[in-house]
């Protein structure tokens, strides 16, 4: 089942990819907490770290390739999904295409601007106010001030967060903080919107409305990916999906394919969700 | 199962300064929304809420008013007033270094969710916890002043260094902080070892107790008391209360010599330390 390094693409030629990676690859260094750490242990092993300098492979941690050899890219229009069992790189993939996590080998190539969503909320500052977290998150993604004020009703009415958007964060619900990120990462208009497991949360009005966006980022020729589970959900919405497995694309192409190949390998239903 | 050997670190291009140093003025927005968050997060549950920046040197500089200027009677007949000021210039100087760099410390940590969750340069965060610092440091000079106008020691025209003075201090701190906020990010032990090395400086420093009886103990005899001052004066933070000193209390011009280094120090430090910053901050998302 091997791919070809090409993308599939139905974009005439001339149309250059929104985003794209080449023979990217990301590795972590894991620590190991040993579990009955004596000091005399911790000694060696601090010993270990200076006499191994070179090679990082050592009973106390390793390098671990989260990602190897990844080639994929995305074009103005492609709503992307991403599937995979856990651990097989989906956020990490994200997170490199984002720009979070360095590239070790290969690149990245983004063209315009990135929005995302990794995850619910976590990088809310939990003792400020809805509103002092928007203006922090915006001026970070770039934005001034003007123009996160112009947006602020916008982003308040999407997120449904009403008067409690000047409530300290560490009041909200996940749901809300859930919200209120996503009505975030998607007004600062991005050309690329990265989304992390986060389609599939929040009650079913909060669900069609995240899916009526993606339905106009796809009429507005922008570039949307989504990890997610549900396959159910990938055939929806998406037209092109990638399957990864332990760090390397499996299969890439057409959502109803890749999908149905993916379902078939995990007998998982297809229909499922 | 990692089959491929993972590269020499550092492969990817270190971001070169300039375009660096632009990308943060783009950021300069988030860079005051974090420094006023900094400034009302920390006191914001308490009573006296932000009375805490003017109370907490205040109350210290009482503190070793009663230790130092009473119980090891270093004061001086009659000299109550002007060795409380003597102390209040160096607790603020002293803090508004030392609260800077330990906070910078953890600062890449702390913000590990937006790390995760953005890219965008880091440096954002030990920037304004300097900035946060620096205001609590001018208020302080501030009321600094209005006590010096009180106790009748009127303004020189040794003021003007101040502005050099305050220019160099921040150098010197924000350089520090790049380098324990890299450091931090990386290692978690960091803060542990900032507190115990800022100990040391709190001692080594002029706070509390004169320059001129550095080296004054028997003990010491074999050694010049020149050479002993000499090396002492190395610590950046002497020379930053020594020339603060001068400036304010005494109204002479400040040590050229003294001057000279600590600016060349501060410059150094904050360029080295902002290379070194910017150069591994690609990594922290992997590390923290």
């Amino acid at each position: 089942m091997s791919e070809p390094a090409e993308p599939v693409s139905t974009r005439p030629p001339d149309t250059l990819p929104s985003i794209c990676a080449e023979d990217l690859a990301v590795g972590f260094l894991i620590r190991y907490h040993g579990t009955e750490v004596t000091l005399r242990e911790s000694f060696v092993r601090l010993l270990d770290r200076f006499s191994r300098n070179g090679d990082r492979q050592s009973r106390w941690s390793q390098y671990f390739w989260a990602l190897r050899g990844v080639n994929f890219a995305a074009y103005p229009g492609d709503i992307v999904g991403l599937i995979g069992r856990n651990g097989s790189g989906k956020t990490t993939l994200l997170k490199a295409l984002a720009g979070i996590v360095g590239a070790d080998r290969g690149r990245v190539t983004v063209r315009g601007k990135v929005g995302c969503l990794m995850s619910f909320g976590v990088g809310f500052k939990n003792n400020l106010s809805g509103r002092e977290n928007v203006f922090i998150n915006g001026s970070i993604l770039g934005l001034s001030q003007k123009e996160i004020q112009r947006r602020m009703p916008d982003i308040v009415a999407f997120a449904e967060l009403g008067r409690f958007i000047d409530a300290p964060v560490r009041t909200y619900s996940a749901g809300m903080k859930g919200r209120l990120g996503f009505a975030i990462a998607v007004h600062i208009d991005p050309d690329v919107l990265l989304l992390d497991e986060v389609l599939a949360v929040g009650d079913a009005v909060f669900r069609a409305k995240a899916g009526s966006i993606v339905d106009r980022f796809r009429s507005e020729h922008k570039t949307v990916i989504v990890a997610n589970h549900s396959i159910g959900l990938i055939r929806k919405v998406c037209n092109k999906a990638v399957w990864l497995d332990e760090g390397t694309i499996r299969m890439q192409g057409d959502a109803a394919t890749v999908t149905a190949a993916y379902a078939a390998e995990y007998h998982v239903e297809q229909d499922a969700n | 199962m990692p089959s491929v050997e993972p590269q020499a670190e550092g492969r990817a291009a270190p971001p070169r300064l300039r375009p660096y140093l632009r990308s943060l003025y783009a950021r300069r927005e988030t860079i005051r929304f974090l420094t006023i968050s900094g400034l009302q997060a920390g006191h914001r549950d308490k009573i006296l809420g932000n009375l805490w920046n003017i109370l907490d040197p205040l109350l210290y500089m009482l503190v070793y008013y009663v230790v130092f200027g009473i119980l090891f009677a270093l004061a001086g007949a009659g000299k109550t007033i002007q060795f409380m000021l003597y102390i209040f210039v160096g607790v603020l100087t002293y803090r508004f270094i030392e609260s800077t760099i330990s906070q910078a410390a953890n600062c890449v940590r702390g913000n590990r969710g937006l790390i995760h969750e953005i890219n965008f340069p880091k440096a954002v965060f030990p920037i304004s916890v300097v900035l946060a610092r620096l205001y609590d440091f001018v208020l302080g000079l501030a009321i600094l002043i209005v006590f010096l106008l009180v106790a009748r020691v009127w303004p020189t025209a040794q003021y003007l260094w101040l502005p050099l003075l305050v220019a160099s201090a921040v150098l010197f701190t924000l350089g520090a902080s790049f380098i324990v906020a890299y450091l931090g990010a990386f290692y978690a032990d960091t803060s542990n070892v900032v507190t115990v090395v800022m100990r040391l400086l709190f001692y080594c420093s002029p706070i509390f107790y004169f320059v001129r009886t550095v080296g004054g103990f028997e003990a010491m005899r074999a050694f010049r008391r020149e050479s002993i001052r000499a090396i002492y004066m190395l610590n950046p933070i002497a020379g930053y209360l020594e020339s603060f000193r001068d400036a304010l209390l005494w109204g002479s011009a400040p040590d050229y010599g003294t001057m000279l280094y600590i600016v060349l120090i501060s410059v150094l430090v904050a360029l080295a330390g902002l290379a070194l910053f910017a150069r591994g901050e690609g990594k922290f998302a992997k590390y923290v």
